[in-house]
Formats: C-alpha cells, sequence, structure tokens
C-alpha cells in the first residue's frame, strides 16, 4: 500500500504472504533452536518449547532451514529482488545476529534492526519493482524501532541476561546510556515514518494524525530521558509500539486519499 | 489504581473517536480552527493512549492537568476562531497566557491558593465559550441542531473538571476513587459528543 498502486494483485499479496510468513518463521525457529542453552537459563525465555525440552533440537532444526527456504524460494519467484532482500533479512538474523554476535557484543542489535527491517522492504520493492528513498525510510523506521523494543527488555530483564553472559547495552554501558538510545531511536523511528508519509503523499487529514502520534512520541521521549523511571521507560515502549502500528495503519489508509 | 476492562475499553474508544475527529471530521474548516481543534483532539487521543497504557495510575503524573487545561482552550479557540474570526488575536493571546498561567501557578507548590484562582478563571472562561458559542450559534441558524452536543461536550468536560475539584478539598463529597471511574465514561461521551456535534451539525 505504500506505493498507493492502484492493482489489487490477490495471487502476489498471497504469494509474498506465504514467504513472509515462512521465511520469519524459519529464522525465529533457528534462532530459538540456535539460543535454547541460554534461553533456559533465562526466567522470560525458559519455558519456550526448546529451552523446556519438549520439542527435540534436530526437529526445530529441520523444520526452520526448510520454512526458511520456502520463505526465500517463494520470495525469488515472486521477484528477484524482493527473494534477495529476504534472503539477507534471514542471513543477518541467523548467522550474523544470533550465530556470530549475540553472544558477543551488545551491537548485535544493530544487526537484529537490519534484519527487521527486511521484511517491509521487500514489500515496498516488490510493489514498485526497485528500491527507492521511500523503501529506505520504511526501513529505517522500523530499524529505529527495533532498539525501543530490545533494550527495553534489556533492561526489565537485565538480571536474566546477565546469568545468561548475553552482553546488553545496560551491562556494557549502563541504564542512563541505555535509556537515551532508546529515547534517539524512538525519535529517528518518528522521523522516519513522517518522512514516509509525506514521500507518498498520504491525505492532509491523516498527515495531522501522524503528526499528533508522533508528536505525542516525541514529548514522551525527551520526557523519559529527562525524567527516567522504569515504569515510563516501559510505557514508552508500549507507546513507541502504538506508534509503529498506527502509522502503518495511516499510511495504509491515508493512500487512499 | 488498576483499570477495569471496561476502562480500557472506554479509553480505546475515546482515542480511535479522537483520532477521527484529527483525519476527518474537522477536514471542511480553514486553517486556524483546523490547527486549534487538532490541537484538542490530538491532546484527547494522547491522553487515552497515556491512560490505555499507564491505567488509572497515570493519574499521579502530570499529564492529566496538563490534558484538562490544553483540551478546552484549544476547543475555545478553535471555536472563536470558526465564528468569531476578528476576536482571534484576543482570544488566543488569553490562550498562551492561560496556558502559562496554569503551568506556572502548578509548580509553585507553597501557594496552592493562586493554583486554585488561575484555574477557575482560565477553565471558567474556557468552559463558557465552548458551551456558550455553540448554544448561540445553533439558535442564530448558522449551524444545524446537531452542533449544540458540542456544548454537551463541554459541560461534561467541565463536569469532570469539577467532580475533580471536589475530590481535592474536604470534607470529601465524593471520594477519588469514584471519581477515577466515572473519568473514563465522562471521557468517552464528550468525545462522542463533540464527534457527533462536528459531524452533524
Amino acid at each position: 500500500m505504500s506505493a498507493r498502486c492502484p492493482v489489487f494483485n490477490l495471487p502476489t499479496l498471497a504469494g509474498f504472504l506465504f514467504s513472509l510468513v515462512a521465511s520469519i518463521s524459519g529464522s525465529t525457529i533457528l534462532n530459538m533452536w540456535w539460543d535454547c542453552d541460554i534461553d533456559a537459563l533465562m526466567k522470560r525465555t525458559c519455558n519456550r518449547p526448546l529451552a523446556s525440552g519438549r520439542i527435540p533440537p534436530r526437529q526445530a532444526q529441520v523444520v526452520g532451514l526448510l520454512l526458511s527456504f520456502l520463505g526465500v524460494v517463494g520470495a525469488l519467484l515472486l521477484d528477484p529482488l524482493t527473494g534477495f532482500i529476504i534472503f539477507l533479512g534471514l542471513f543477518f538474523d541467523v548467522v550474523v545476529y544470533t550465530i556470530l554476535l549475540k553472544r558477543r557484543s551488545c551491537w548485535s542489535i544493530v544487526w537484529g534492526g537490519i534484519a527487521g527491517g527486511m521484511p517491509i522492504l521487500a514489500g515496498r520493492v516488490l510493489a514498485v519493482g526497485s528500491l527507492d528513498w521511500i523503501g529506505v525510510l520504511l526501513f529505517l523506521g522500523i530499524f529505529f524501532w527495533i532498539p525501543t523494543h530490545i533494550l527495553t527488555f534489556s533492561i526489565r530483564n537485565a538480571a536474566d541476561y546477565q546469568c545468561a553472559r548475553v552482553p546488553t547495552f545496560v551491562s556494557a554501558y549502563g541504564i542512563e546510556f541505555t535509556r537515551l538510545t532508546i529515547t534517539i531511536s524512538s525519535i529517528l523511528a518518528a522521523i522516519a515514518m513522517v518522512g514516509v508519509a509525506i514521500g507518498i503523499g498520504i491525505s492532509w487529514g491523516y498527515l495531522r494524525l501522524l503528526g499528533v502520534l508522533s508528536a505525542g512520541l516525541l514529548i514522551y521521549s525527551v520526557t523519559e530521558s529527562l525524567k527516567p523511571t522504569e515504569k515510563g521507560t516501559f510505557g514508552l515502549f508500549k507507546f513507541a509500539s502504538i506508534y509503529m502500528l498506527s502509522s502503518m495503519f495511516v499510511i495504509f489508509f491515508g493512500g487512499f486519499g | 489504581m488498576i483499570s477495569t476492562k471496561l476502562d480500557r475499553i472506554l479509553f480505546l474508544g475515546t482515542g480511535l473517536l479522537a483520532a477521527y475527529q484529527v483525519t476527518t471530521g474537522i477536514d471542511r474548516l480553514s486553517l486556524g480552527p483546523v490547527l486549534s481543534f487538532t490541537i484538542a483532539f490530538g491532546m484527547l487521543l494522547l491522553t487515552s493512549l497515556y491512560f490505555l497504557i499507564f491505567g488509572l495510575d497515570g493519574f499521579t503524573s502530570p499529564v492529566p492537568g496538563i490534558s484538562s487545561t490544553v483540551i478546552p482552550l484549544a476547543i475555545g479557540l478553535g471555536l472563536i476562531l470558526q465564528f468569531f474570526p476578528k476576536y482571534g488575536s484576543l482570544y488566543l493571546v488569553f490562550t498562551i497566557i492561560g496556558l502559562i498561567l496554569v503551568m506556572i501557578t502548578r509548580s509553585i507548590q507553597h501557594q496552592p491558593l493562586f493554583h486554585t484562582i488561575s484555574v477557575t478563571l482560565v477553565h471558567g472562561i474556557a468552559g463558557f465559550t465552548i458551551c456558550i458559542i455553540p448554544a448561540f450559534i445553533v439558535i442564530l441558524g448558522r449551524m444545524q441542531f446537531w452542533y449544540i452536543f458540542v456544548a454537551i461536550g463541554g459541560s461534561l468536560i467541565g463536569l469532570a473538571g469539577l467532580l475533580f475539584s471536589i475530590s481535592r478539598i474536604k470534607p470529601k463529597i465524593v471520594p477519588l476513587r469514584i471519581n477515577l471511574h466515572l473519568f473514563p465514561a465522562l471521557l468517552f461521551s464528550m468525545t462522542l459528543c463533540y464527534v457527533l456535534g462536528f459531524h452533524f451539525g
């Protein structure tokens, strides 16, 4: 919809949906398969099927690889560039983020963010047939939103991560710096989404609504960085999630205007 | 204090109605009123989201105080700019001074009387504007009867403010706990009235 495409192509949409569901499910399963030892050490994740031993690791590995393969092949059949982007997302998530960096550096979340932004970029590329600046902004919107999500969890579950020896921003740089990073990334995510809305040319009314939501996120972020509290940080995480969902709806419906 | 499911549904409903109002409900107006109403309904939207996230515990923060001042002032300014544009600048000055006055006196903790006087004055004028102008405009025949709902919305926001004022003084006629549970319903009803008034009026 970000392309304001007048043609609604159900087979392409269904194919893309299948490809996304398969590749994201596959990468998530592979992530849990690789991390099942550290998941078992953390209170938040110890009840996951692999960590609790309800599913054999070998079985999960096979299903994860199969779904990932189907997802990438499905996307490649739709459009080679879309398929390549889906493959990159999977590669960054499973290989770079999970296997290579997660246990070594707190900066692994950057690669997690890159992986997280790939599905929306793939959708845009499939819709317009090329990589354009609006696609890059959509990618950046998700890329900057992901630290808000992950870093908030790392603050709330700092003891868990420490127990599993997973490096986080909290353990490496302290809570103050982590909160500041959350604030800055929330603001950058909002700027990216407003840029997308302007670039697509959504109607004036929807632009007003996005302006209100962005102003809310901006005020909340700045207030939280000036007067940080644990409850407030978690509230910011919730607000940023509502913001991202709402801005997607605004771009979707505003595109009709 | 934990909010109930009904409270959350009412906050969500308030947020959706306010979002509708920002998006399409004020489209046919000129720039000045659109900006004022966008601030008012945008504030309503953000306030309902705030209470959805934090529940009724959100009352311990300054957010309700700020939004309960901004919303009536912005709606009042929008109405003046829409129907009596020649008084727009004067009302804009009142809005800015009023907002600053309420914020400053709020921060003076040891002199609550100043805050009470400024809140009463500013809210009183803004509330009077919201209640009287729509009724006057309907009587003049410039808007349809439904526009009277804007005045009802104004009365409801006044009622909400009154309930909280009563709950803060002694002896407590209405306990704060009951007020907190009335608040989501009042917020929703008020927003619904505004939407009905602006849409059909």
